[in-house]
C-alpha cells in the first residue's frame, strides 16, 4: 500500500523509555523471583540474559515509524519480524496517553491506540513529543469526525454546555481509597514474596521473638491480651487504609471526566498522568457498584466497558465513569453521557418470589457437603454448621428481593447482590446475541435464564444474566430483545 | 427475506455422531478394564469379554442419548435472525440477529465429506458466544443459509 504522507519517528529520548518498559516487563519479575527463592547462580545468568534482551529492545527505536494518512493511522515496526498495521481513524476506540514525571522531564508522552479487536492495544507509541501527541489527537479527532459526518445517521447532539461532567474532589479520592482497600493485594503479594526468602524470614522471626519476648507474654492477663490484639488489629487496618488512600491518590488524583462533542475525555493521576479519550458510542455497558462501605458514605462507583479488550497487563486501561459519587449525581452523569436513553422510564421488576427456595437449597447443599467430613471426624460437634441455616434462609430471601431486571425498547438492565450490589445496563443496540438457557432444575420449577453477549464483555462476570424467571416471561423478553436488536444498527 | 420453521439436522449427522461415539467409548472403556485386570487375575478371554461388555454398555447409553440429542437439536430462521436450540438436560437456545453477524465459516470434516455435510460457524462481535456453530447441514443448504444471512445483513458498519 502506498503511503502519501511523510512518516514520523519516535522522540529522541525513546530508547530510555523503551528500556525502562522492557526492564519492568522482564527484569523486575525475575528479580522478584530471585529475592523470593534466595538466589542461586543460574538465576543471575537468567537475569543477565533478560537485561541483555531489554537492551536489545532499544534497537526497536530505529525501526519504528508511523504515518498519519488521509483516513488511517499506519504503524510499521519490527526488526526481524516486521509488521505494518493500518488502523482506520473511525475504528479507533480509545486513545490513551500516559505521562509520568520522567515523561514530563523530557516533555514527551506514551500514546496508546485501541480498536475493538483483541486483548492487545493496536499500537503503543512510546514515546513522542507533547506537541506531536496533540497533533495526532487533533488529526484523529478531525478525520474521524469527517467520516462520521458522512456516514453517521445519528443526530449530532453536540451540546455546547459545560464540558466537565464529573470532577473528583480530594475528599472523594480519600474516601474511595478507604472504601476500596486496594492496598490489600500489593501488601499481600510483597509479604508473601518476602516470606519465601530464608534471610528475610529469619530476620523477621528474630525481630518478632525479641519484640514479643520483651513484652513477657507469659505474664499477661486477659485484659492485656485484649488490649494488645486490639492495638495490633487497629495498626494493621490503619496501614492498609493509609496505603490504600495513597494508592488512590496516585491513580485518581484530580480525576476529571468531560464531554467533548461525541467523546468522553478523562484525566487522572498524581505522578503518572493518564489522559483517555473514549467515543461515547463505543460504550458497551455501564455498571454501578456499591459495597456496604459505599452505603455508609452514601456513594456509588460507576464503571463502563468498551469494546476493546485491553487489560491492565497489556496496556493502559481506563474504564471509570465516576469512581465515587452520590447516587443522584451518578444518574445525572449517566444521563448526560447517554441522553438518548429515557432513564426515567426504567421500571424494575422482581424475580419470581418462590425462587428463594432454590437459592436456599443451593446454600444448604454447600453447608451439607461441608458438614460431611466434619461429621465423620468430630461426630456430634460436626452438626455445628447447621447453626448457619437461619442465615442461609435470610440470605436466600434477601438475594431474591434485591435482584431485579428492567427491559424496555432502549436498554436491558440487571441488578443483583446482597452485600455488594451491582447494576449493569446495556443498550439494546449493543447486544450481539441472545441466549436462552434452561437447566433440569429450571425445568422442574418452570423457570429459565436469559443472557446477552456484548462486545468486550467480561466473560467471567456475566453481567446481564436474568435468572430465576418464569419461562413465559423469559420467552417474552427474548422475542422483544431479538426484535429490537434486529431493528437497531450496531455501531462499534 | 427468507424464513423457515423448525428444521432438524440431517439424519446422516446422527450417524457421524454415533460413529465418533463408538471411538470415544472404545477409548474410555480401556482404562477400567486395565485396572480390573490388575486387581483380579483372570484369563485373557474373560478380559477381552469384560472390555467388550463395558464398551457395549457405554456405547448403548450413548446411543440412547444421541437419539434424544438429535431430536432436541433444531434450528429456525426467523425474521430477526437464526435461532439454534440444543441440549437434552441442559437446554440452550441461541439467537443470532441477522445484522449482528460479522462473518460466516463453512467447515467440513473427513467424515462429514463422506455424507456431503457441512458445519456452519457464525461469528459475532461478542465475547462469550462470539461464535455459534450449527453442524449437520447439507453442503448446499449451508451455502444457501450463509448466502441468505449475508444478503439480509443490512449492517452498514462493515467491520
Amino acid at each position: 500500500m502506498e503511503l502519501k504522507t511523510e512518516g514520523y519517528r519516535l522522540h529522541k529520548s525513546s530508547p530510555l523509555f523503551l528500556f525502562i518498559e522492557a526492564i519492568k516487563k522482564s527484569v523486575v519479575p525475575l528479580a522478584i523471583g530471585i529475592i523470593g527463592t534466595s538466589g542461586d547462580r543460574q538465576d543471575f545468568i537468567i537475569l543477565a540474559i533478560a537485561t541483555f534482551a531489554s537492551i536489545m529492545t532499544i534497537i526497536q527505536f530505529w525501526f519504528y515509524h508511523y504515518w498519519l494518512e488521509e483516513d488511517r493511522l499506519v504503524v510499521k515496526e519490527g526488526i526481524l519480524f516486521k509488521s505494518l498495521r493500518q488502523i482506520p481513524y473511525e475504528r479507533i476506540q480509545n486513545l490513551n496517553i500516559e505521562k509520568n514525571p520522567l515523561h514530563k522531564l523530557f516533555k514527551v508522552a506514551t500514546l496508546q491506540v485501541e480498536s475493538a479487536s483483541g486483548v492487545k492495544p493496536e499500537a503503543v507509541i512510546r514515546v513522542i513529543a507533547d506537541e506531536q501527541v496533540k497533533f495526532i489527537q487533533q488529526t484523529i479527532k478531525d478525520k474521524a469526525a469527517i467520516v462520521e459526518a458522512v456516514t453517521q445517521d445519528e443526530q449530532s447532539n453536540d451540546t455546547k454546555e459545560t464540558p466537565v461532567i464529573y470532577q473528583m474532589t480530594n475528599k472523594d479520592v480519600a474516601t474511595y481509597g478507604f472504601i476500596s482497600h486496594k492496598a490489600l493485594i500489593p501488601i499481600g503479594i510483597v509479604g508473601s514474596i518476602l516470606s519465601q526468602n530464608d534471610y528475610y524470614r529469619g530476620k523477621f522471626i528474630n525481630f518478632m521473638q525479641k519484640f514479643v519476648g520483651d513484652l513477657h507474654v507469659e505474664l499477661w492477663g486477659w485484659s492485656e491480651w485484649l488490649l494488645y490484639s486490639l492495638a495490633f488489629g487497629l495498626m494493621t487496618l490503619m496501614v492498609i487504609w493509609l496505603s490504600s488512600i495513597a494508592l488512590a491518590f496516585l491513580k485518581l488524583h484530580q480525576f476529571t471526566l468531560s464531554k467533548e462533542g461525541k467523546n468522553l475525555h478523562a484525566e487522572m493521576g498524581l505522578l503518572t498522568k493518564i489522559t483517555a479519550n473514549i467515543p461515547i458510542k463505543r460504550i458497551q455497558l455501564i455498571k454501578i457498584k456499591h459495597s456496604p462501605l459505599h452505603r455508609y458514605f452514601r456513594k456509588v462507583s460507576i464503571k463502563m466497558e468498551t469494546a476493546g479488550g485491553v487489560t491492565e497487563q497489556s496496556g493502559i486501561t481506563m474504564n471509570w465513569i465516576a469512581p465515587l459519587t452520590t447516587r443522584p449525581t451518578g444518574q445525572k452523569i449517566i444521563s448526560q453521557i447517554q441522553p438518548e436513553v429515557d432513564w426515567q422510564n426504567i421500571q424494575w421488576k422482581n424475580l419470581e418470589p418462590r425462587a428463594w427456595k432454590r437459592v436456599f437449597k443451593k446454600i444448604m447443599l454447600v453447608i451439607l457437603l461441608l458438614m460431611l467430613p466434619l461429621l465423620f471426624f468430630y461426630q456430634w460437634v460436626g452438626l455445628l454448621p447447621l447453626l448457619l441455616v437461619p442465615f442461609a434462609f435470610l440470605y436466600a430471601k434477601a438475594y431474591i428481593n434485591n435482584a431485579g431486571y428492567a427491559v424496555n425498547k432502549q436498554v436491558i438492565a440487571y441488578r443483583r447482590g446482597v452485600f455488594f450490589h451491582t447494576i449493569s445496563i446495556v443498550k439494546i443496540a449493543k447486544i450481539q446475541n441472545i441466549s436462552y438457557l434452561q437447566t433440569p432444575f429450571d425445568r422442574r420449577n418452570q423457570m429459565a435464564r436469559i443472557t446477552v453477549d456484548t462486545a468486550g464483555s467480561n466473560p467471567v462476570t456475566q453481567d446481564i444474566d436474568l435468572h430465576y424467571l418464569d419461562i413465559d416471561k423469559v420467552l417474552e423478553i427474548q422475542s422483544l430483545l431479538a426484535k429490537e436488536v434486529s431493528q437497531s444498527q450496531f455501531v462499534w | 427475506m427468507q424464513t423457515f420453521g423448525k428444521r432438524q439436522l440431517e439424519i446422516n449427522y446422527l450417524k457421524i455422531f454415533r460413529f465418533s461415539a463408538l471411538i470415544v467409548t472404545f477409548l474410555v472403556s480401556l482404562p477400567p478394564t486395565i485396572v480390573i485386570s490388575v486387581f483380579f487375575d483372570f484369563g485373557w478371554l474373560l478380559r477381552i469379554l469384560c472390555f467388550l461388555t463395558s464398551w457395549l454398555i457405554l456405547f448403548g447409553l450413548f446411543y440412547w442419548y444421541s437419539k434424544h440429542w438429535y431430536r432436541a437439536y433444531h434450528y429456525t430462521l426467523l425474521d430477526v435472525g437464526l435461532r439454534i436450540h440444543k441440549g437434552v438436560f441442559w437446554q440452550q437456545q441461541h439467537t443470532v440477529p441477522r445484522n449482528r453477524v460479522q462473518h460466516i465459516d463453512i467447515t467440513t470434516g473427513p467424515l462429514e465429506r463422506r455424507y456431503d455435510l457441512s458445519k456452519l460457524v457464525l461469528h459475532t462481535a461478542g465475547t462469550r458466544n462470539a461464535s455459534v456453530t450449527l453442524p449437520g447441514l447439507l453442503q448446499a443448504d449451508a451455502a444457501a443459509l450463509r448466502q441468505e444471512l449475508i444478503n439480509t445483513n443490512n449492517n452498514e458498519d462493515t467491520v
